[in-house]
């Protein structure tokens, strides 16, 4: 009886301890299936990414990646709709999004930054995944706007282009009312100097308005103060250059930002836009076809420029976002630690280096270096990243985005005050800003 | 029914049973009808009940991955005090005014002119009337947009010959929901069209044939015979354009974004928005559910004013 | 199912007077008379040419831009006729897209299997909801008819989750079944069939017929044109479709074409050419089915015919 006792307290002993080493074996050694769901991006970056997917998969062994392709229209949709099922995917590229922070499917990244990483990543770059003080997602890029100058109107007119792509706001002005002109003499304006609108979630305009310091919110603060001098003064300019300078395309506020791409692509009807450098690659496609005379049309001359600087001397760069991988919570914390080393893989610095530019952004690790330096066209904005301001992170800020468009239409089309329509758009904003 | 259930009460036990069984028999005697639509109901009650009773719920909570927390009306509350709802209200409800009666007359008269073509003649016309559909509305909203465009687009450029303009069309708060509403006037009701001209076929020729023997001119024979035998067919066109105008998206949606302002918000827009924009599906349903009542009163109302029933 | 070809009641109903004009639709073709009426009518002939003209421009735009060289950017204003022919852009198409000629068999798989269920469905409960007097007629008709109120944007989630208890998800389940019967499909039918002369299903009656054999041999026949018109609507609204089998469809293999079509677009660039082209290939399917329906448009089926069929 007492010899079986012992046995017994024996077996329960080794049993328990192999069951513990056991778990700690399997806690290092998540095998299993992550689901990955990404937006489609160019062909190249397209092919490095299933290559970095099959490096992660060789690199832990058991280890599955099913890669899903999204798409730019409806990807939104299909994602939310999983999301909201609670079927999400384990990570997604593109993914982080306000809504999904606040209702808690998102994985905040922090205990896996490293000090390494937080020291390597830009702090733009940082601030635009952190929310309510964690940080939800694995910074990729940066996504930039850049000045687009038809460099063919400039020469008929004879106006130099900016030397290394900087100018002051004077230079440009009067630029770009010399690149308002009537080609044909009919008494009719056929060229524009510059076009721009607003429209929400498309900030191509708000570079004018950073460079004299003038910002949306005070994140901070918790404020809004698009109100400030500074950034009245920014709006000003704006307004000017089409109802005093008239040398904006007119019905600004109007248009949506696909007419103003238009009038710059297609029409050839102003001779300056602002747009990401997302699109610098096709230009170049572009030309070479006409050049190898597959496609009818005229090349398009093309050179990239800063935004106008401010009076404090300093460039300025504006930017929709960044781009970021953001993995959603996840049961067993083996397998989170697996997606968040993914995800980490993905974005890390060599990698950077290499998709960076295929995609035609910036990287948002110092350590990928200046993967633009010597490009023609993007060594102009390299200088202005680290002043590289983004969309405030704020929990409503897509409400507030749409309120604060809506009411800028308005002015830029004279239907109201500047004075009005930011009282209007602060009375919104307040009540958006507590949430 | 009801009376009968009543009565019951005094004498129970025989009544009752003679009661089911004459509903039995009723229901047995009109088993085809509940075949016939047996198909169509289960499908519905799975496909359609499900979810639109979940959204309906829905719109009493607020949407939470954690699990939907009940909010009581605050939902509603908000739908009906909030200024953008009530503006977007106002250019949905501004657009349907417009756009159903014009759309039901301009079907009517068009399908009432082809179908007195040779038959060749209106093969093309229906094609070309209805074939525009196959397009991809990016394809049709650039080529909505050049006409449109202020500067180089067509419209201002003809109306700049003889004179007019130039116009503001969508970029001004003031001319953007007219020319939305614009666009539509001036695009071919082709589905339309082609039910008007299949309802036009199968009425009797006998019954024109009457109408000339009374020595009817063309114009009153189209008023007392095709007019009132289509009736249902208007019905049908009438309800479904009023959903459709009610429930408009896409063309404020890819043409102005639902500017400049507030100017082309429609409710849809809004309830998009609301949901995908916003991920708040509680209130989105909330949207839904005052924008269906609304579509609902109007349609109960639309078929009293149609309800004659119509037979040869 | 008895027979009733021969029956004498029916034939008493429905004598045909007079073999189909081919030529007209029912009514005695008017003609102008008199300098007035003439101008009036050529007014009307230029006008509806005019419009014609207007409605194709964005078809004749897309087929042009299709077939001419691809340039990165779109011609403004539309070009309306092919400069130069080519190809080039669907054979850019496919290179981007190899598994596009899988993608539009799966479509057009689906979108006829779809056709022909509504086809049978949507016309048997408009039979029913036109024609029969049953309890619950009005409350069943009213509840399908007002979901149809209810915008789509918030059912998506409910329907998705729907699907998922179902273990429908990437399956072609998900988008066959909900679709194969249509709310406006029902009632389109039932105020089509609700204007045919109630003597023939009577007489059909009296002659033993059964309620299937009625549906078949008299409402089927007698509403081939509106079945047309309803066969075009659900054909081009499934082969549209784009959203819902985004949502519930994975694998790249089952996609369907306008989904397919989307994962070709990039973020901050459009390709016109490849898109115009992709956009005219998804057009073609939808132009031969609605020449394939209208023939039954055309083709305006008499009393008499039921008679003899």
């Amino acid at each position: 009886m007492r010899r079986a006792c012992w046995v017994l307290v024996l077996v329960l002993l080794v049993g328990s301890l192999a069951v513990s080493f056991g778990s700690i074996g399997a806690a290092s050694k998540w095998t299993g299936t992550i689901q990955v769901w990404d937006f489609p991006r160019p062909d190249a970056a397209a092919e490095w990414e299933l290559q970095a997917f099959k490096e992660f998969e060789e690199l832990h062994p058991g280890v599955k990646i099913e890669y899903t392709k999204l798409t730019w229209a409806g990807g939104n949709e299909k994602l939310d709709v999983s999301v909201a099922a609670g079927q999400p995917p384990d990570i997604c590229g593109s993914g982080l999004r306000l809504p999904y922070v606040l209702q808690g499917a998102l994985e905040p990244i922090d205990d896996f930054l490293t000090a390494e990483d937080l020291k390597d990543f830009h702090e733009g770059s940082l601030n635009a995944v952190k929310l309510n003080g964690k940080y939800w997602g694995w910074p990729w890029y940066n996504t930039l706007y850049t000045m687009y100058l038809n460099a063919d109107i400039f020469n008929e007119r004879e106006v130099p282009l900016p030397k290394n792509g900087e100018w002051t706001y004077d230079e440009f002005l009067s630029a770009m009312q010399k690149l308002t002109f009537d080609r044909d003499g009919d008494g009719k304006i056929d060229v524009y100097g510059f076009g721009f609108t607003f429209q929400p979630t498309y900030l191509q305009p708000f570079g004018i308005i950073y460079a004299e310091g003038g910002r949306i919110l005070d994140i901070d603060k918790n404020e809004f103060v698009l109100d400030s001098p500074e950034a009245v003064a920014g709006i000003q300019r704006l307004y000017d250059m089409v109802w005093k300078h008239k040398c904006a395309l007119p019905n600004a506020g109007g248009l949506t930002t696909t007419d103003v791409n238009n009038a710059f692509l297609n029409t050839r009807s102003i001779a300056a836009f602002v747009d990401t450098t997302g699109i610098i690659s096709s230009f170049a496609t572009h030309n070479k076809k006409v050049e190898a005379g597959e496609i009818e049309g005229e090349k398009i001359n093309l050179v990239t420029a800063q935004y106008p600087k401010g009076t404090n001397g300093l460039p300025i760069a504006a930017g929709p976002g960044v781009g970021s991988w953001a993995v959603f919570k996840q049961k067993d914390p083996a397998k989170r630690e697996v997606v968040m080393e993914l995800a980490k893989y993905i974005t890390r610095g060599e990698g950077q280096k290499e998709v960076v530019p295929l995609i035609g952004v910036f990287p948002s690790r110092k350590s990928a270096g200046n993967v633009w330096a010597g490009d023609k066209n993007l060594q102009h904005i390299v200088p202005a990243v680290e002043y590289a301001v983004y969309p405030p992170m704020h929990p409503n800020w897509n409400k507030i985005d749409d309120k604060i468009m809506r009411e800028l239409q308005l002015a830029v089309l004279n239907e109201k005050t500047i004075d009005a329509a930011l009282k209007e758009a602060k009375r919104q904003v307040e009540r958006l800003l507590n949430y | 029914m009801v009376d009968g259930l009543a009565t019951t009460s005094s004498s129970p036990e025989p009544h009752r049973k003679s009661d089911t069984r004459s509903v039995l028999k009723l229901l047995h005697k009109k088993r085809w009808a509940y075949y016939f639509i047996a198909p169509a109901t289960i499908l519905f009650c799975i496909f359609t009940v499900i979810p639109v009773i979940r959204s309906f719920i829905l719109s009493f909570q607020e949407f939470r991955l954690m699990g939907n927390v009940w909010v009581g009306l605050d939902n509603f509350k908000y739908v009906l005090t909030d200024p953008v709802f009530h503006r977007a209200m106002r250019n949905t409800a501004l657009y349907t005014v417009v756009m159903v009666p014009q759309g039901v007359l301009k079907a009517l008269i068009l399908a009432s002119i082809l179908r007195n073509l040779p038959e060749a003649v209106q093969t093309f016309f229906r094609g070309a009337y209805y074939l525009p559909g196959v397009a991809s509305a990016v394809v049709i909203s650039m080529v909505w947009k050049w006409i449109y465009d202020p500067n180089f687009g067509l419209f201002n450029f003809v109306l700049g010959k003889f004179g007019y303009g130039p116009y503001t069309w969508l970029t001004s708060p003031k001319t953007s929901l007219t020319s939305i509403m614009l666009m539509g006037i001036l695009t071919a009701p082709g589905y339309y069209i082609i039910l008007y001209l299949a309802a036009m076929k199968k009425i009797p020729r006998e019954l024109y044939e009457v109408a000339d023997i009374d020595g009817a001119t063309p114009f009153a024979k189209w008023w007392n015979v095709t007019l009132p035998l289509l009736k249902p067919t208007t019905l049908y066109i009438t309800i479904t354009s009023i959903i459709g105008s009610f429930q408009i998206f896409t063309s404020a949606y890819v043409m102005t974004q639902g500017g400049p302002g507030y100017s082309t918000m429609t409710v849809v827009y809004l309830i998009y928005n609301t949901a995908f924009r916003d991920f708040e599906f509680g209130l989105a349903s909330a949207q839904a559910i005052v924008l269906a009542a609304i579509i609902v009163f109007i349609s109960v109302y639309n078929f009293r004013i149609f309800s004659t029933d119509v037979q040869y | 199912m008895a027979d009733t070809t021969g029956s004498s009641v029916l034939s008493k109903v429905l004598t045909p007077k007079k073999p189909t004009d081919s030529t007209s639709t029912g009514g005695v073709p008017w003609r102008p008379r008199g300098t007035l009426q003439w101008i009036g009518a050529m007014l009307v002939v230029l006008f509806i040419i005019g419009w014609a003209v207007l409605s194709l421009l964005p078809m004749m735009w897309m087929f042009t831009s299709a077939f001419t060289p691809s340039s990165a950017l779109v011609k403004m204003p539309p070009q309306v006729s092919i400069k130069n022919f080519s190809i080039a852009n669907f054979t850019a198409l496919l290179k981007k897209a190899p598994l596009l000629p899988r993608w539009f068999l799966n479509t057009a798989l689906i979108a006829s299997v779809a056709t022909v269920a509504n086809l049978i469905f949507d016309t048997m409960a408009g039979y029913a909801f036109a024609k029969m007097d049953f309890p619950g007629r009005e409350l069943i008709f009213w509840a399908i008819l007002s979901t149809m109120m209810i915008p789509s944007q918030v059912t998506l989630v409910p329907m998705f989750l729907l699907i998922n208890k179902l273990h429908w998800y990437d399956s072609y389940a998900a988008i066959l079944v909900p679709g194969m019967c249509q709310t406006f499909g029902i009632f389109m039918m039932k105020q089509f069939i609700q204007t045919l002369p109630a003597d023939l299903e009577d007489a059909a009656r009296v002659d033993g017929c059964s309620e299937i054999g009625i549906w078949w041999r008299i409402i089927l026949p007698l509403c081939k044109p509106g079945m047309a018109v309803l066969g075009i609507s659900i054909f081009m609204g499934q082969w549209k479709s784009f959203l819902w089998p985004l949502i519930v469809l994975k694998t790249e293999r089952k996609f369907l074409l306008e989904q397919g079509l989307t994962t070709l677009q990039q973020q901050f660039f459009t390709d016109y050419g490849v898109l115009m082209s992709g956009a005219a290939l998804a057009a073609i399917p939808m132009i031969i089915v609605f020449f394939f329906f209208q023939r039954y448009l055309i083709e305006g089926v008499t009393v008499g015919d039921v008679l003899k069929g």
